[in-house]
């Protein structure tokens, strides 16, 4: 069934979506095979297949599949195909003379391309065909033998699941609110554009057959009014997501998640938490920033009754300017003896509830002091000496 | 004979229209000195600098951060696990080492209440009924002093009925319509600052 619906793609993506007359590019011979399901589709891909975005063309393309299925041989005479019948409503486009593709276009001969490869360090084991296909968003070239979108699956499933084994071994006591913004700060959409931006990849404008092979390929989405995360809605089936385009910030993010699932199958698990550890976790991230509290002191003598601590008593440290316009009063809140959290500000009772914020913030940013080991330390070696994860009982619910 | 320095002596004042008084660069006391023999100071004694005994000569890296708040990534003696090795390290570096009878804290902000825990579940079915016979009359604040607790408490035990909650509601837009601009605004700016107190502020 691929097979058939990758000939007759083969027949029609070139139909441009909003020029129909300004057809350029026929078939070349540029092969482009795909990395993963190359066994069992090896002779289909070997056709060059261009891009094309247009629904009706993949439709197109499933009605009329059984008429290509002879011209799906290993090598076939591209420019010379005979025409599969079309559907009515959609004339036969004119034909053009066949013109030959930049070798840009080919991953192996593209130099954006081997530049990318060598500035990301990437191993040679990593070969430039799946960059290449890392490239190609879904909203490109809807074929999934050709776009990175199970690249994506598996890239986004590795880089959440290390984030947060990595944010939940290092500060057990995270509220869930502030983990998940934790999460998003770290592997969310925006960062992983900002990555794939410091990487260095440019975009093409329009996801054409001539483009750079180096280029990140996408359907645009038309300006108009902003849509609500990349106008995808949830009663939308999977397939329609694409047809309006998406951001350019969906698009980088595609990219540098599948590049993760790239290092992942073709250098192996140590070297893609070496990468993850690089590219991810060396960016800073003020996690004491991320928390908001509606009642701090009701939540930390919450805490402390919760834990069988003393009540939460502030004190009075020092202040400075009373009568002036810029006074500064220090607060801290001791529970018995011990002082838990120290606040400034303006007026005795911000200090008090800053002293207070700064108290939870103590507690909630407990790390473990030798660094535990992460549950996918095990995962090349299993006997490897582990030293388990503090498990804390859940944050104070007021 | 040419003297140059008399001559910009006289020449300047003239240049230097902005003042009143005709002046003239003569340094009758020397600033620079003045200024740098008052920040001469001595190192506080907390600097780590002096030479003792110990350490007669600075060999050892000396560390010396300036006043700050604390971090918040320092996590609180109290609050770290009983098998916590920087437990140890932070008891023995605390000042309530060894003599907590001699240490004073500093005063409390408020004064320190003890919880009396007098109230019987009698008394809360009769505050209860009390509030719903006549929320008017017996408010948060009157059962309160009735009760001998605080007026929170008493919101806690007997909450006011929808109707009380509405009226109440009105009553204080009502005030608050009759806010000009500058108070309104004064309000809003408050509740913003109040709101950023809780982390959102980001400092």
């Amino acid at each position: 069934m691929k097979r058939m619906r990758c000939a007759g793609l083969l027949r029609d993506q070139l139909l441009p979506i909003r020029h129909p007359s300004a057809r350029m590019f026929p078939p070349h011979h540029i092969r482009r095979t795909p990395h993963f399901t190359a066994t069992t589709t090896t002779t289909t891909t070997t056709n060059p297949r261009p891009l094309s975005t247009s629904t009706r063309n993949r439709n197109s393309a499933t009605t009329t599949a059984p008429a290509p299925v002879e011209t799906s041989n290993p090598n076939p005479p591209a420019t010379t195909s005979p025409e599969p019948p079309q559907p009515s409503s959609s004339p036969p486009p004119p034909q053009t003379a066949p013109t030959t593709l930049p070798p840009c276009r080919s991953p192996t001969t593209s130099a954006k391309l081997a530049a990318l490869h060598a500035r990301l360090s990437l191993h040679p084991k990593f070969p430039v065909q799946t960059l290449a296909r890392a490239l190609i968003h879904p909203s490109a070239d809807p074929n999934p033998l050709f776009n990175n979108r199970s690249l994506t699956t598996l890239g986004s499933a590795l880089i959440n699941y290390y984030a947060t084994e990595w944010l939940l071994c290092t500060y057990p006591r995270l509220p869930a609110e502030v983990l998940r913004a934790a999460l998003s700060a770290y592997v969310g959409a925006k960062a992983l554009a900002s990555m794939g931006r410091e990487w260095g990849v440019e975009s093409a404008f329009e996801p054409r057959a001539d483009v750079d092979a180096g280029l990140l390929q996408f359907k645009r989405l038309p300006p108009g009014p902003e849509v609500e995360a990349s106008g995808y809605k949830w009663w939308q089936e999977k397939g329609e997501r694409w047809t309006n385009g998406v951001p350019e910030e969906e698009a980088t993010a595609s990219f540098v998640t599948s590049t993760f699932a790239g290092v992942y199958l073709h250098e192996g698990v140590g070297p893609v938490k070496q990468f993850f550890r690089q590219h991810v976790l060396s960016r800073k991230l003020d996690i004491d920033k991320l928390f908001n509290f509606v009642q701090p002191t009701r939540e930390l003598s919450s805490l402390c009754s919760r834990e069988g601590f003393e009540p939460p008593i502030a004190r009075h440290i020092s202040e400075t300017g009373r009568r002036s316009i810029a006074p500064v009063f220090v607060v801290g809140v001791y529970s018995g003896l011990e002082k838990i959290g120290e606040g400034h500000g303006g007026s005795m009772n911000e200090a008090r509830i800053r002293a207070a914020v700064n108290a939870l913030k103590g507690w909630y940013l407990y790390s473990p002091a030798p660094q535990v080991d992460l549950p996918s330390k095990t995962d090349d070696d299993p006997h490897a000496p582990f030293r388990p994860a503090v498990i804390d009982v859940g944050e104070v619910i007021v | 004979m040419f003297n140059p320095a008399t001559f910009l002596r006289r020449g300047l004042p003239e240049i230097r229209s902005t003042t009143s008084k005709s002046l003239a660069f003569i340094r009758h006391e020397s600033n620079t000195r003045r200024h740098t023999k008052r920040l001469r100071l001595p190192p506080h004694p907390d600097f780590k600098t002096h030479l003792t005994t110990d350490s007669p000569s600075l060999t050892q890296i000396l560390h010396n951060p300036p006043a700050a708040a604390p971090s918040v990534f320092v996590t609180p003696t109290l609050f770290l696990p009983k098998d916590d090795p920087r437990r140890a390290l932070q008891t023995a570096a605390s000042p309530i080492n060894g003599t907590p009878e001699e240490l004073t804290l500093p005063p409390p902000v408020t004064e320190i209440k003890e919880k009396k825990y007098h109230l019987t579940p009698t008394d809360f079915s009769r505050m209860r009924s009390l509030r719903k016979s006549d929320p008017g009359l017996w408010t948060r604040r009157k059962l309160a002093e009735e009760f001998g607790t605080s007026s929170l408490f008493v919101g806690m035990v007997a909450e006011a009925d929808d109707e009380r909650r509405k009226k109440m509601w009105a009553k204080a837009e009502m005030v608050k319509k009759q806010w000009g601009p500058r108070r309104r605004n004064a309000r809003i700016d408050r509740a913003k600052r109040r709101e950023g107190w809780g982390g959102a502020d980001g400092y």
